[in-house]
């Protein structure tokens, strides 16, 4: 029910209505299934990592089709939910008001469900656009964009008719994630089809890279922090029972990080063939993201002041206490990282996978945890379970959170420290790239156990809330509520306030132009140049564009999700140079869409494999690569070997790529298929003669050879400087 | 020294445009939040949470 009818009381007339508290519990359900699928999945993960063969040499279960889908599940369908559910049952609170609408609220939660189920079948089959954190193609992305409008209708909608004329700090961090986070998917995801699930973005090379990690770093920013800090802000002060530490400093944290935040998308792009004024821009700015955020932790912290006897005994409040200083580890440790000397050590390891989980185990793990437990008893209507068991579980899942990032660290370092290792004589010490994996295979164990703890704590949970919600009363209603018209609001304490202040913090517009006006101004700064820099648009001569075989075989190496473990950015320092060849160049990545430089190397760069290899390595590799690289922890991928090439959609492909700006005559487009059946003919052809098997040609790994061999190979033929 | 770090930065007055635009940004706020009579406002809207 949704009407609200009127009560005389001696102070006034009161509004009775009550809060939907329907679409909360649904979407807590929902945040402990996709949890658990997450968790699940970043186990099998870390397993595959640690021993190949726990890929089963089947394409759906491949580490490269997983990794996106464990991603994706741990942002969007478990931190989603429990973000939504967080936000829903707040933000009712808040402004005193039951959600603008029932039906919006249904919308947006079965639509959002859809969403992931969609992410779930359609990412392990191979459907992805390649880029980290948006690999979902294009109808879902127009879904997701559809889905966050209905969200952002049923927000603001509940603004408008809200029964508070301040809006409180929570709902502020609210409005700038759903207007971010708008932003941010919009603009990253421009796409152009060239079937129903396949597109390619507008952006590409260095431009792509530009976009992609300004919404990459942003989505941590704009869905992982700045939605979780509302919460904090809300929950953290209900649970301690205590006002917020400085309401002031909430404000100046909130201002400062919101502006902030956009600016150090390029710290993910340090050492790389992106100009430098946008590496030097991307490092400052995120060594100035250390104030604000320690602003929010130290706020978050100082409010359980006088209240840390009950931290002793209260599991909820030790998960806040615990997710309030793993953010302040990330937050600390991500602006260490963003120095470029820092950087050279731990890009590219598992220093950042460990400085991930940190946040995400840590940060948005523990406070969805403490929320939860401490939402479900309200919402059901009923007392904890056990709470016992929820001590068990942070301490479980503290010890996971604590061994994996110690792990991972430890591995990064090693790695970092072995791959730039060059002995007296100016030589590699570690010329062996797999040298520096086999080293490190020992704490990949260690981190596999690690999810595991975390895991092991989250199923405690699950069985915890599931006796909690079977005890609860059945007959369960929605939670009452009286509240006087906006009109009446203002009491006598907030009259002594000047009209004028009063009002601004209570304007909903204002805030939401002011949110995106600072935004837009970092984003602004670091995009629009690249749009302007002929140098990323137009490539030398000497850039040839790919064939359409080669193209066809780039797809299959997004398809197969192999930039989760290769880089293809040669950074120009000698440890780099030495091992992989010349430094690379923004021009070589002019016709690459999407852009494929990685942000993660379990394996070698690839940027100049082109020519390194004969085309029966590269054979005898896909289909086992232990056969050549002895302790390799690369998957085998015999569906290349059956799977046919699908020639005829290249002419298709090719027609996309002209359109976008890719210098293809439109003979190549229409010949396109001939082409790569003929060029398939000779590449198969000297395999054969090489000794591999006959009639392969056909096959998909010969267009995958095609495009491995097309790498680097213009730059070795002169003409780039 | 100073010039030998401010060389290695490429359109570093980019940066501090940004620096610049962000310092407004936070004097402003500071300025905003310690405005005459907004510590009664604040103390109220952080109580009133917890009813």
């Amino acid at each position: 029910m949704s009407t609200a009818s009127a009560v005389s009381t001696p102070t006034g007339e009161l509004e009775k209505f009550n809060y939907n508290d329907g679409i909360v519990k649904k979407f807590v359900v929902m945040t402990l299934v996709w949890a658990a699928v997450a968790l699940l999945l970043g186990v099998l993960v870390a397993l595959q990592l640690s021993d190949w063969r726990m890929n089963f040499d089947l394409p759906w279960l491949t580490y490269g089709r997983l990794r996106p889908l464990h991603t994706n599940a741990a942002i969007f369908a478990f931190a989603g939910n429990a973000i939504f559910a967080g936000i829903y049952y707040s933000t009712q609170r808040l402004l005193k008001a039951r959600m603008f609408s029932d039906k919006l609220s249904n919308v947006h939660f079965w639509g959002w469900q859809a969403i992931i189920v969609a992410a779930a079948i359609t990412l392990p089959l191979g459907f992805t656009v390649g880029k980290e954190y948006a690999e979902l193609e294009w109808p879902i992305d127009i879904a997701i964009a559809g889905i966050w409008v209905v969200f952002a209708i049923n927000f603001f909608g509940t603004i408008i008719k809200r029964r508070e004329k301040h809006l409180y700090v929570a709902i502020w961090f609210y409005i700038a994630t759903i207007v971010t986070v708008a932003l941010l998917h919009i603009v990253n995801s421009i796409n152009l089809p060239v079937t129903l699930w396949k597109s390619y973005p507008v952006f590409a090379g260095a431009q792509d890279a530009m976009v992609q990690w300004w919404y990459g770093h942003n989505a941590v920013a704009f869905f992982l922090t700045t939605p979780f800090l509302g919460l904090m802000y809300y929950y953290l002060p209900k649970a301690a029972n205590r006002p917020v530490y400085s309401y002031r400093l909430s404000i100046v944290h909130f201002w400062s990080l919101v502006f902030i935040y956009i600016w150090a998308g390029p710290h993910h792009l340090l050492y790389t063939a992106l100009p430098d004024w946008a590496q030097t821009l991307g490092m400052i700015f995120s060594v100035m993201l250390l104030a604000p955020s320690w602003g929010g932790m130290i706020n978050g912290l100082l409010t359980l002041r006088g209240a840390w006897d009950k931290v002793r005994v209260d599991p909820i409040l030790k998960m806040f206490v615990a997710a309030l200083t793993f953010y302040g580890m990330a937050t600390f440790e991500g602006p260490l990282l963003s120095i470029k000397s820092v950087n050279l050590l731990g890009h590219y390891t598992d220093w950042i996978i460990g400085h991930v989980h940190g946040g995400t185990l840590g940060w948005n793990g523990f406070m969805s945890f403490a929320m939860i437990y401490w939402l479900v008893p309200k919402l059901w209507r009923t007392k904890l379970h056990s709470v016992q068991l929820a001590n068990w579980h942070f301490w479980t899942g503290l010890l996971g959170t604590l061994t994996y990032y110690i792990s991972m660290v430890s591995a990064g370092i090693t790695q970092g420290l072995m791959l730039r290792a060059i002995d007296a004589s100016g030589r590699l010490q570690y010329p062996d790239f797999i040298e520096t994996v086999t080293k490190i295979v020992p704490l990949y164990w260690v981190r596999a156990l690690a999810g595991g703890l975390y895991l092991a704590g989250f199923l405690m949970m699950a069985y915890n809330i599931w006796m909690t919600v079977k005890t609860a009363p059945a007959e369960q209603k929605d939670e009452e509520a009286l509240a006087p018209k906006l009109v009446a609001a203002p009491s006598a304490l907030t009259a002594t306030v000047d009209k004028f202040h009063r009002q601004l913090e209570g304007l909903g517009g204002a805030f939401t132009a002011l949110t995106v006006v600072s935004v837009a101004i970092g984003g602004a700064i670091e995009i629009i140049p690249t749009w302007f820099v002929g140098g990323f648009l137009q490539a030398p001569p000497s850039v040839v564009p790919y064939t359409a075989l080669q193209l066809h075989g780039r797809d299959i190496y997004v398809r197969e999700g192999c930039y989760t473990c290769h880089s293809q950015m040669v950074r120009p320092i000698p440890a780099e140079t030495l091992r992989y060849g010349a430094y690379s160049r923004a021009e070589e990545s002019a016709y690459d869409r999407p852009f494929q430089w990685g942000s993660k190397r379990t394996g070698p760069d690839l940027a100049r494999v082109g020519g390194k290899y004969p085309d029966l390595w590269h054979l005898r590799h896909m289909l086992n690569p232990r056969d050549v690289v002895a302790g390799s922890l690369m998957p085998s991928y015999p569906w290349l070997f059956e799977d046919k090439t699908d020639f005829q959609v290249m002419g298709k492909k090719l027609a996309v790529m002209k359109q976008l700006g890719v210098p293809y005559t439109d003979d190549q487009v229409a010949k396109a298929s001939i082409d790569a059946q003929e060029e398939a003919e000779r590449l198969a052809a000297g395999l054969t003669e090489q000794g591999a098997p006959p009639k392969v040609a056909d096959k998909e790994v010969i267009a995958l050879i095609a495009y491995l061999q097309k790498l680097g190979a213009d730059f070795k033929k002169g003409g780039i400087q | 020294m100073l010039s030998q770090v401010a060389s290695k930065f490429p359109m570093i007055w980019l940066t501090c445009l940004g620096m610049l635009i962000f310092l407004g940004v936070f004097l402003g706020v500071v300025a905003w939040v310690f405005r005459r009579g907004s510590t009664e406002l604040y103390q109220h809207i952080a109580e009133g949470v917890l009813s």
